[in-house]
């Protein structure tokens, strides 16, 4: 049935277009990095930036940053979101229940898909940005963040990794609009209140006086990804965003399960 | 084969529901085949195909593919739910259009692959709600053939209709309700014959035989209904001894017809006329 998962949300035009749009960020990134040049002013902007033309292997790194803001959250939230509210407006959520699955097996498989959707979104930016990179900009060895160079396999394997990481960040959106996806019959508001809850928690973020609960965030290790690329590769903050996403994960899922497993479907 | 009538509002729907656990009952419990059903879903499920108000399929899906789906989500492997789908198709003719999206379905179209989700496997126990609806004659024809089929194959169907003439045709007994309560239940036979019947006499003459009757049955509704036949409404006639007490007084009964109510009179006579849905 997780399969079966995949295949609507793959088979499902709507999706394949987010999932377009996507690939094609780094090409309009690259396109106008390659045209216009970096501007060196005062290390603004956003990590990796300043070194795109540099290297091939920049360019997919900085289109995850720039991705991870909004459109990345959106694209998880629209499907997550859709997931139960979707089923239950066309219908089809009954027929599914009688079929018959259990309904917690549902939601646990609503959850799983949505999270390789997020997955797969982060591989397929990461991909195009490799071979646009590739086609802009020269390759070789790649210089990290503490100046050091690795080999150009070492980054490929690296930046994959990164996606992985970018992909699992984004676990806490697909829990809550699942959840909120159980409580309601419109998948678009599930979507909203998935999407919502990101920029809310990414505007509290950076707020001082919030520092205090700023790790409890859902997007406070998002960028967990960019230590990868220090020398030695640091990997404790990505151990810290697994802790924080699988808690959000716990949350939205027992927030869903206790919703949905008693709940009337009345459509 | 089990026909569930009730007015609109009547908890036919509602009680399908309990049924088959899509919702909590606020009291007593439900159970199908013997077995309690639980909200969220009972292993006797499997055993029950259902169509539950009107069709509801993914529309960005294929119509196989939307009913492989649910066999796939039963637990069948993806190759066994594509033939049993296949077959499914087949039984409602729609596989023709097999591989074209839901949303590209007609009304009618739609209603069919309802039904091939229902016949998706062969099961023991059919509730089916409103099966009929939305679809031409010839497709009504069509799918009270396919019941019929599944009852003659030892299935149980519960039918549950606003088309009396449907549930009349097809149906051993029922159960009427309205208002969420049980009013009538038992064969056709017998719930018919709980309700009004008329019994019309052709007397001559006409004075005093109404009185006569009314006298002596002051429960039953007499009428005149032409200058020389008396009409008796009520249930539990005895048109014999109106005849002998008619005849006793000197009467002339030249005839006696009896009607009885349709079951769509009965309906209307236990479920009220109203037109205001609860």
């Amino acid at each position: 049935m997780f399969v079966e998962e995949l295949r609507l949300i793959f088979s499902r035009i709507r999706n394949v277009v987010i999932l377009v749009l996507l690939f094609l960020v780094p090409i309009i990134l690259g396109l106008i990095v390659d045209t216009f040049g970096v501007h060196k002013g005062n290390g603004q902007g956003p990590p990796f930036f300043s070194q795109i033309t540099q290297n091939s292997a920049f360019l997919s790194l900085t289109s995850l940053v720039t991705v991870q803001g909004f459109l990345l959250p959106m694209a998880v939230a629209f499907v997550a979101g859709d997931s139960i509210a979707g089923e239950a407006q066309n219908g089809s959520l009954r027929y599914l229940l009688v079929a018959p699955i259990s309904r917690i097996r549902l939601v646990l498989i609503k959850v799983s898909a949505g999270i390789v959707f997020g997955i797969a979104a982060s591989v397929v930016i990461v991909a195009s940005g490799w071979i646009t990179g590739l086609l802009l900009f020269p390759h070789g060895p790649v210089v990290t963040l503490s100046g050091k160079l690795i080999t150009e396999a070492k980054g490929f394997e690296l930046s994959l990794l990164a996606a992985l990481a970018v992909g699992l960040s984004m676990v806490s959106i697909v829990a809550i609009s699942v959840m909120a996806s159980t409580f309601t019959e419109s998948p678009v508001a599930a979507v909203a209140v998935g999407l919502a809850v990101a920029i809310v928690s990414e505007i509290l973020d950076p707020i001082p006086q919030l520092s205090g609960i700023a790790p409890l965030l859902l997007s406070n290790y998002w960028q967990a990804f960019i230590s990868f690329f220090r020398s030695p590769a640091d990997f404790v903050p990505f151990y810290k965003e697994l802790l924080s996403q699988l808690c959000w994960l716990l949350f939205g899922l027992s927030g869903a399960l206790l919703n949905f497993r008693n709940k009337d479907i009345l459509n | 084969m089990f026909g569930l009538l009730g007015p609109n509002g009547s908890g036919k729907t509602t009680t399908i529901r309990m049924l088959l656990g899509l919702i909590a009952q606020d009291r007593g419990e439900a159970s199908i085949l013997g077995e309690r059903v639980k909200l969220g879903g009972s292993d006797v499920l499997k055993r029950v195909g259902s169509f539950i108000e009107g069709p509801g399929f993914p529309p960005h899906l294929s119509g196989i593919s939307a009913l492989a789906r649910l066999a796939i989500a039963r637990g069948e492997k993806a190759k066994v739910a594509h033939r049993l789908a296949e077959e499914s198709l087949e039984r409602v003719g729609l596989s023709e259009a097999a591989t074209k999206r839901v949303r590209s379905y007609s009304l009618g179209m739609r209603q069919r692959l309802g039904i091939a989700q229902a016949l998706l496997y062969p099961r023991d126990l059919y509730v089916l709600d409103e099966p009929t609806n939305g679809l031409d004659p010839s497709g009504m024809r069509e799918v009270r053939s396919i019941i019929t089929r599944l009852a003659e194959g030892g299935a149980a169907v519960v039918l549950s209709s606003h088309l009396l003439n449907e549930v009349e045709a097809v149906c051993s007994d029922v159960v009427i309700i309205s208002r969420g309560r049980l009013i009538r239940s038992g064969t056709i036979g017998e719930v018919m014959r709980s309700g009004e019947k008329e019994v019309v006499f052709r007397v001559a003459p006409m004075d005093g035989a109404k009185e006569l009757i009314t006298i002596r049955y002051p429960q039953l509704v007499v009428e005149e209904i032409s200058p020389d036949e008396i009409g008796v409404k009520g249930t539990a006639i005895d048109a014999g001894l109106i005849n002998e007490l008619l005849v006793g007084s000197h009467f002339t009964v030249s005839r006696i017809s009896e009607r009885q109510a349709s079951l769509e009179e009965v309906f209307v006579d236990l479920t009220g006329e109203g037109f205001d849905v609860r």
